[in-house]
């Protein structure tokens, strides 16, 4: 089965839930999430997603800079953001159970 | 690795040449950090850019599919388009800022907040004395009957109560608690708005008011020819032409004479003391002085009786 669809419709969540313990760059959460087990995701569609969650108020970032390299932005989540991490993750159990639930009866 | 990077970044930008300049620089704003990063892990595999990401245009189509996919998939019109007036009031705020000298307007609004604590105080003060008085007050909030001493002290009180409520409730900010203190300080400020337009018209002597003597002189009127105001004494004989004069402000006054026959109904009602006047104005007597009402400043025409003997002759303040 393809996960790539799957994938799409959790993103933002799985963005949201690697950033609940520490703040972290672009790079760093993709890492995260492959780290995780999501080895699926495309490199582009992360910062996608970071922009769309800024975008909706969930997140805030700040710069830090770095004597190596190209100054990070950072991602943090905001309680607006802790909030649907919090939501997010309800309906995503609910559903998962609901899901499993018709799994089992096949 | 540098020159791979610019060369990769080049190329992704050139396959979104077609995209309008906003959305192409939204897309490329993380490309430089993001291949930086990978950069490092590819040079230390000995691989390439390309190996990792794939070509420059594969890379520029995912890119391109997150503008899709934000298109379809947001989360709420709602949300997206309170984001976007979050995002222009941001803007707004800063570029605000900069005519006074400072960052953005909210941080010279956030400095004026203990001055509005005090405004609100006094405001309050005065909103309670108005509603207790039922309309009439002046600039000093008193209640009921009490003195300016009184009325500052109610003032001082509710400033306190102003600013302690508005440090105490600077780290409790929940959603509710701000949508009320929004709405409160709105109110206030329109009331305050009001208090002000109205302080400022009484001010200006636009108050009707202004016209009310203090004391009565019974005054028998007779129009002279060229419509000057005559005042003839218990007898008959005509005084002079007179003008009347507010000695407090020295002002030549329109002093509405009230002659009994020609007072009408409502003129009765507003001073309780006409309708006693006329109800002993055959007696001839002259009547004692009254006292300036609290809520009414009123310049005091120079009109006045002596408290007791009754004289035929109406004290006015003749002018030659």
């Amino acid at each position: 089965m393809d996960t790539t669809q799957l994938l799409k419709g959790v993103l933002d969540l799985a963005v949201l839930a690697v950033l609940r313990d520490e703040d972290a760059y672009g790079y760093d959460i993709l890492r995260r999430l492959r780290g995780a087990g999501l080895t699926e995701i495309g490199d582009a569609s992360v910062y996608g997603t970071l922009r769309r969650l800024f975008a909706a108020g969930y997140l805030t970032t700040y710069v830090v800079p770095s004597e190596e390299g190209p100054h990070r932005k950072y991602y943090s989540l905001n309680p607006a953001g802790r909030t649907q991490l919090k939501l997010g993750g309800e309906v995503w159990r609910g559903f998962a159970t609901t899901m499993d639930a018709l799994l089992e009866t096949r | 690795m540098s020159i791979e990077i610019a060369q990769y970044a080049a190329a992704v930008g050139a396959a979104l040449a077609d995209l309008p300049e906003n959305t192409r620089n939204e897309l490329l704003e993380d490309l430089p950090a993001h291949l930086a990063e990978v950069a490092e892990e590819v040079e230390a595999d000995g691989g390439s850019l390309e190996d990792r990401l794939g070509p420059p245009a594969a890379y520029a189509a995912e890119l391109r599919a997150t503008l899709g996919v934000e298109g379809a998939r947001r989360g709420s019109s709602l949300a997206a388009a309170t984001a976007k007036a979050r995002a222009r009031l941001r803007s707004f705020d800063t570029k605000a800022g900069k005519p006074i000298g400072y960052a953005s307007l909210s941080e010279f609004g956030s400095l004026l907040r203990p001055a509005w604590w005090i405004v609100r105080g006094y405001l309050a003060a005065w909103a309670l004395a108005a509603i207790v008085n039922t309309g009439d007050t002046g600039l000093i909030p008193r209640l009921g009957d009490t003195d300016v001493l009184g009325g500052l002290l109610l003032t001082v009180a509710a400033i306190i109560a102003s600013i302690w409520l508005g440090k105490t409730a600077a780290g409790r900010r929940r959603t509710w608690q701000r949508v009320l203190s929004g709405v409160a300080t709105a109110g206030l400020a329109i009331f305050g708005l009001a208090v002000f337009v109205t302080a400022d018209d009484e001010l200006a002597g636009n108050s009707s008011y202004m016209e009310t003597p203090s004391s009565y002189v019974d005054v028998y009127y007779a129009q002279g020819h060229n419509g000057d105001v005559v005042v003839v004494d218990a007898q008959g004989r005509i005084i002079g032409p007179v003008s009347i004069i507010d000695l407090n402000s020295e002002n030549y006054l329109n002093a509405k004479i009230h002659t009994c026959d020609s007072v009408l109904a409502w003129e009765y009602e507003r001073w309780p003391l006409l309708a006693q006047l006329c109800g002993r104005a055959n007696t001839g007597k002259l009547l004692p002085r009254t006292e300036p009402s609290e809520n009414q400043p009123s310049p005091s025409p120079s009109v006045s009786g002596p408290p007791a003997p009754p004289s035929p002759a109406p004290t006015v303040t003749p002018s030659r």
